[in-house]
C-alpha cells in the first residue's frame, strides 16, 4: 500500500514537474541554444552592394546599368542634388572633398586607397532596408539600382549601434606581438581598466561570439555585422548565417583538473557568412538560405559559397563546468554544463597557431575584431562623417525605406528538438533506462515519442524530459 | 641522496621557472577562478536584498554612448588611443570620459505588474510567471517580481510619435527575485512599421548570471546579489561621467545632489562586458548603470 501511495505521489510530481513547460529559448544555456540554432541566420538576408570606395570619390562616382560601357555616367550624388534643387554646397561636391583621398597626406593616401569607403554603412543598410531591385523614374530622373543603393548607404554612414568587442587600429598585426601578451606593443594600453592591445585583438571571446551568434542570429533573428578583419584595418560584413558544425567525439577533451575542481574543455567548430561588397554597383543579390546553401565543413581560408556570399571557419573552445555530451552524429547534445570563462579561440593555441602557420592563413583573416548591432540612422549627429545633405526626410522623398513586414514562420515550419527518456521501477525509485532525441518540424517530438514508446515493457513509462 | 634531492629541486625549480603561461592555460585559469566564486557563494555585501514591496513605479533617464570602431576616419573617432598609453589609470578615465560622446536622451518607465512571494507566483499564470517561476526550489520568505520597462515615446501636440520599425523593442517584462536574479524576459517585438502588433520572445535566464541587456539600451543591468563574482566597492559618491554635456543634461532631468554616499558595485555581464552600479542609501533600484553602451540614471 506504501509502495503504491508513494507511487502515486512521484507520478504526480513528475507530471506537475512537465506541465511547469520549457522555454524553447534560453539565453545562456549551452545544449537548448546548440540543439535549437545549431544553425541559425537573419530573417531576411542582407544584400550585397558596392563599398562606395573614397578612391572613387564615395557616391560622387556613377557607372552605367550595361558592364560594358565603361564610360562614366551621372554620378547618384548628382542626381540626388538634382532631385533636391540642391545648389551651391551640394552633395556631390561634399563627397568630392571629403569622402576622398585625394586630400590625404600620402601615408593615409596609401591606406584610403586600399580599403576606405562607406561598408559601415552599406553593412548596415543591407541589415536594415529593403533592396533596391528595379530602377524608376521620379521628377524625370531615373535613379538606377545603383543610384538607390548609393543613397541608402550614403544615409547610414551615421547609425545607432550596439558593439561587442574592444579595437585598436592603430597597428598592423604581427605575429610576435598578437601571441605575446607581455610584448611592449601587446602591453599597450586601449581602454579603461587596463584593457590592452593584446586583450582588444583577441575578444571578441569565444563565449561572447556563440552567444551573440545563437541569441541575436539563431534566436531573435536579426541581423549583425562583423568587422571581419582581425586587425588593422576595418571590413564592415553584414553576416547572412552561420553554423555550429557537428561535435565529434574527438572535440570532446579530457577534463583538466586543478585544486579537486574540473573543467571540461570542448572544441567547437562554426561557419560564419556574410555578403560580399566588392560587387558592381548595380549587382542584384543572388539568394541565399543560411540553412541549404550552406554545409556542415569545416575550411581553412576564407571561400565561396556562391557569387555574392562568402564564409569562413572558426575553432574555438569553451569549458563547462560538467561533462558534455553528444549524440553519434554530434548534431545533438545530449547533456551540458555551464559555460565557465569566456573560452579560446583555436588559432590562438599553440597547436593552432601551428596549423593557421603552415596553412598560410593570415591571423588577419580569423575572428571578428568586433560585432555590431544596427539599430537606426541617426540624423541628429553633430560631426559631418556623413554627407550633409543627405538625411531621412530628403531620401524617403525619393525612395520607400523601411523593411516589408516578413510574416511569422507557419507553426508546421517551427522546429523542435526534445528528449524522450524510458523510465522505470527498480525498488521504490523510478530511474531513466534510455533516452530518444529528435529534431522535429511540426508537431513536436513525434520521432522520439514513438521510438521510446516502442520499447516500453510493462510498468515502464515514457516522459519527456526537454 | 642529499645530492639527489638537490638536484631534483634544481630541476624542478628550472622547469617551474622556465613553464610560461599559453593563452589555452591563461584561458583555463579564468575559467577554474570562475569555479572558485560559483563554489565559494560568498554575497556581494546586500545580504538582505531589495524591498520589493516598496517598489512600483519609476523612471531611468539613459544617455546612449556613441561607438565609433566601424569608422575608418580616425578624425572622426572620439579618443585617440595613442594618447592613452602615455596616462596613468586616471588620468585615462578623466579622458575617455570627456571624450566619449552621447546620443540624445532616452526615458524609459518601470512599472512592477506583479509582485509577491515566488512560491505564490509559480501558482499563477498571468504574466506567465508559472512559467519563468516554475520548477525553482523557493525559499517560502523570498519574494518575486515581474517589472515591465516601455522606452518613453515623445508627444507632439498631445499625439504620440512613434517611430517603430520591424524588430524595435516595444517593452520588456523581467522576471526578478529580491536578490535580483533573473529567472528571464519576454520581449515584445514590432512586426510591422509603425503599428503596433508584436510578436513576443519568452526567454530564460539562468539564474546565477546576472540580469542583462543584451545589445540593448534598455537600463537591467543589475547585478545578482547572490552571485559571487559581482565585486562590491567601496562606498564612494555616485559616479556621474566628467561630460559636461552629460552633467548639465542630468541636472536638467533629475534632482541633484542624487545623495552624498553610494554603494558601488561591478560585475561582468553575459557578453563580457563590465557593468557598474551605484545604489544610494535607502533606495531598492540603482541609482546608475553605466556599461560600454550607455549611462543611465535613475529619475
Amino acid at each position: 500500500m506504501k509502495n503504491i501511495t508513494l507511487t502515486l505521489l512521484f507520478l504526480f510530481s513528475w507530471q506537475l514537474n512537465a506541465e511547469m513547460g520549457t522555454f524553447e529559448s534560453t539565453n545562456t544555456n549551452f545544449k537548448n541554444l546548440f540543439n535549437n540554432h545549431r544553425i541559425g541566420g537573419p530573417a531576411v538576408a542582407p544584400w550585397v552592394g558596392s563599398w562606395w570606395a573614397y578612391k572613387n570619390n564615395g557616391i560622387d562616382f556613377g557607372t552605367s546599368e550595361n558592364p560594358q560601357v565603361t564610360t562614366k555616367v551621372t554620378p547618384p550624388s548628382v542626381k540626388f542634388d538634382k532631385f533636391h534643387n540642391i545648389r551651391k554646397k551640394n552633395t556631390s561636391n561634399w563627397e568630392k572633398d571629403n569622402h576622398t583621398c585625394d586630400k590625404l597626406d600620402e601615408k593615409q593616401k596609401k591606406s584610403c586607397q586600399g580599403w576606405w569607403g562607406h561598408c559601415n554603412a552599406w553593412a548596415a543598410a543591407a541589415i536594415k532596408e529593403d533592396e533596391p531591385r528595379k530602377s524608376f523614374v521620379k521628377k524625370g530622373i531615373k535613379f538606377t539600382v545603383a543610384d538607390q543603393k548609393a543613397i541608402i548607404t550614403e544615409l547610414y554612414m551615421e547609425n545607432y549601434s550596439l558593439f561587442v568587442g574592444n579595437t585598436d587600429k592603430s597597428i598592423e598585426t604581427e605575429n610576435e606581438w598578437i601571441f605575446d601578451k607581455n610584448h611592449k606593443k601587446s602591453k599597450k594600453i586601449i581602454n579603461r581598466r587596463n584593457f590592452t592591445r593584446y586583450d582588444g585583438f583577441w575578444d571578441v571571446t569565444p563565449k561572447a561570439f556563440f552567444l551573440i551568434l545563437t541569441n541575436y542570429m539563431g534566436l531573435k533573428k536579426v541581423g549583425l555585422v562583423i568587422d571581419r578583419f582581425t586587425g588593422d584595418q576595418v571590413w564592415n560584413q553584414p553576416l547572412a548565417g552561420y553554423r555550429l558544425l557537428p561535435i565529434d567525439k574527438d572535440s570532446i577533451k579530457k577534463p583538466e583538473v586543478k585544486n579537486g575542481k574540473k573543467v571540461y574543455p570542448v572544441l567547437l567548430k562554426a561557419n560564419i557568412y556574410w555578403a560580399e561588397d566588392g560587387v558592381w554597383e548595380h549587382e542584384i543579390s543572388d539568394p541565399f538560405d543560411y540553412e541549404k546553401d550552406t554545409n556542415d565543413n569545416f575550411y581553412l581560408g576564407d571561400y565561396e559559397v556562391n557569387h555574392h556570399y562568402k564564409g569562413r571557419s572558426l575553432a574555438f573552445y569553451l569549458f563547462f563546468d560538467s561533462p558534455v555530451r553528444v549524440t553519434s552524429d554530434g548534431k545533438l547534445v545530449k547533456k551540458a554544463g555551464r559555460i565557465v570563462g569566456d573560452g579560446v579561440w583555436f588559432h590562438q593555441t599553440d597547436e593552432g597557431k601551428k596549423i593557421y602557420v603552415q596553412n598560410k592563413i593570415n591571423f588577419d583573416d580569423t575572428h571578428p575584431d568586433f560585432i555590431w548591432f544596427p539599430t537606426k540612422v541617426n540624423d541628429q549627429s553633430g560631426r559631418t562623417y556623413r554627407n550633409p545633405e543627405v538625411n531621412s526626410e530628403r531620401v524617403s522623398g525619393i525612395l520607400k525605406l523601411g523593411r516589408e513586414p516578413t510574416p511569422p514562420p507557419a507553426p508546421e515550419d517551427k522546429k523542435f528538438s526534445c528528449t524522450y527518456e524510458l523510465t522505470g521501477f527498480f525498488g521504490n525509485r523510478r530511474k531513466v533506462l534510455s533516452s530518444e532525441s529528435s529534431v522535429s518540424y511540426g508537431k513536436a517530438c513525434d520521432e522520439a515519442a514513438a521510438k521510446c514508446r516502442g520499447l516500453i515493457r510493462g510498468w515502464q513509462r515514457c516522459r519527456r524530459s526537454r | 641522496m642529499f645530492h639527489k634531492l638537490c638536484k631534483l629541486l634544481v630541476i624542478g625549480l628550472v622547469v617551474t621557472g622556465c613553464a610560461s603561461h599559453t593563452p589555452y592555460q591563461d584561458s583555463l585559469d579564468k575559467a577554474f577562478a570562475e569555479l572558485e566564486d560559483q563554489a565559494s557563494r560568498t554575497l556581494a555585501g546586500v545580504t538582505q536584498g531589495i524591498d520589493i514591496d516598496s517598489l512600483t513605479k519609476f523612471k531611468m533617464v539613459v544617455f546612449p554612448k556613441a561607438i565609433d570602431h566601424h569608422v575608418k576616419m580616425r578624425k572622426y573617432q572620439s579618443i585617440d588611443k595613442n594618447l592613452l598609453s602615455e596616462m596613468d589609470e586616471q588620468e585615462r578615465d578623466k579622458y575617455i570620459d570627456s571624450k566619449t560622446v552621447y546620443h540624445t536622451p532616452l526615458t524609459f518607465n518601470f512599472n512592477v505588474l506583479k509582485k509577491g512571494l515566488c512560491m505564490n507566483l509559480v501558482k499563477t499564470k498571468k504574466y506567465a510567471t508559472h512559467l519563468f517561476f516554475g520548477g525553482e526550489d523557493f525559499d517560502s520568505k523570498i519574494k518575486c517580481m515581474v517589472l515591465e520597462v516601455k522606452k518613453e515615446v515623445p508627444h507632439f501636440f498631445g499625439k504620440r510619435i512613434m517611430d517603430l520599425k520591424k524588430d524595435d523593442i516595444l517593452r520588456v517584462r523581467v522576471y526578478l527575485d529580491e536578490y535580483l536574479r533573473p529567472y528571464g524576459h519576454s520581449v515584445d517585438y514590432a512586426v510591422k512599421q509603425g503599428r503596433e502588433p508584436y510578436r513576443t520572445e519568452n526567454i530564460k535566464t539562468d539564474k546565477r548570471e546576472n540580469s542583462s541587456s543584451g545589445l540593448s539600451m534598455y537600463p537591467i543591468d543589475l547585478p545578482n546579489f547572490k552571485n559571487s563574482s559581482v565585486v562590491n566597492k567601496a562606498e564612494d559618491s555616485v559616479p556621474l561621467p566628467r561630460n559636461l554635456f552629460l552633467i548639465f543634461s542630468i541636472k536638467s532631468k533629475v534632482k541633484t545632489p542624487i545623495c552624498k554616499k553610494a554603494k558601488l558595485f561591478e560585475h561582468k555581464d553575459i557578453l563580457g562586458n563590465i557593468v557598474e552600479s551605484s545604489w544610494c542609501d535607502k533606495q531598492n533600484w540603482p541609482t546608475t548603470i553605466e556599461n560600454n553602451r550607455f549611462f543611465a540614471v535613475l529619475k
